[in-house]
């Protein structure tokens, strides 16, 4: 029914939240504050990690719409969505409430993961590299 | 129906992504969880349908081929113009 507008939502208040990180990224880079990555999570920046999670919401809200334009559940003219009348409303809102939060949570974990996954990869690189370095100044 | 096809396809561009890694202006990464996230989504909804006593995979739909072929050009078309924007973003370079 629109249980993609779920995450459509979601991924509008994180492309909100990108457009507000990268923004503080940039003035830190222009008033020379960026430091080099040490800590865990600190080699991708938390723009690039957002601009994923942002795709993965979009992506996936775009195929499912096109699936609920060609089955009738979204129609092109008000409210948008077939069954968003008085009688069907609360029908509506129970599914978005359940598939579509659970959409929602398993693309955010999926996300999470992934970023986790880059981030163990990178540190893990990153360290070998120090500790190489370090070995032929010795 | 359209959850195996969106899987397969998700598949397909994970093995290109995996082989094209070092190009990347292909962002086959973008195609990968293109199709991967409506996999996820379509698998939850498959769970729900199940639980409701549907079945998990339905065929018997005359119109399920036809959106399982609208999922594949729709993932398609959505890869080739967010490439295309990625591609031709010079905004950063400029900064």
């Amino acid at each position: 029914m629109a249980c993609f507008v779920v995450s459509a939502a979601v991924g509008v208040g994180t492309a909100v939240a990108r457009h507000v990180v990268k923004r503080h990224e940039n003035k830190l880079e222009l008033e020379g504050k960026v430091q080099l990555p040490e800590k865990f999570g600190s080699d991708v920046k938390w723009s690039k990690k957002l601009g994923y999670l942002e795709l993965v919401l979009f992506a996936g809200s775009f195929l499912l719409a096109i699936e609920h334009i060609l089955h009738g559940e979204v129609i092109p003219y008000p409210p948008f969505l077939a069954k968003a009348t008085p009688d069907q409303f609360g029908e509506m809102l129970h599914e978005m409430g359940t598939v579509g939060v659970a959409m929602f949570a398993v693309l955010f974990v999926a996300w999470a993961v992934g970023v986790f996954v880059v981030d163990y990869f990178k540190f893990k690189k990153r360290t070998a590299k120090a500790k190489l370095t370090e070995a032929s100044v010795k | 129906m359209y959850f195996l096809t969106t899987l397969v396809c998700a598949i397909i561009a994970g093995v290109l992504w995996f082989f094209y890694r070092d190009r990347k202006a292909l962002h086959l990464d973008v195609l990968t969880i293109t199709y991967g996230a409506a996999t996820l989504m379509w698998l939850i909804d498959c769970i729900f349908s199940a639980a409701d006593g549907e079945p998990f995979l339905s065929f018997n739909d005359p119109k399920d081929g036809w959106i399982a072929l609208a999922s594949f050009v729709g993932g398609i078309f959505f890869w080739l113009v967010l490439s295309f924007i990625l591609n031709n973003n010079k905004k950063d370079e400029v900064k």
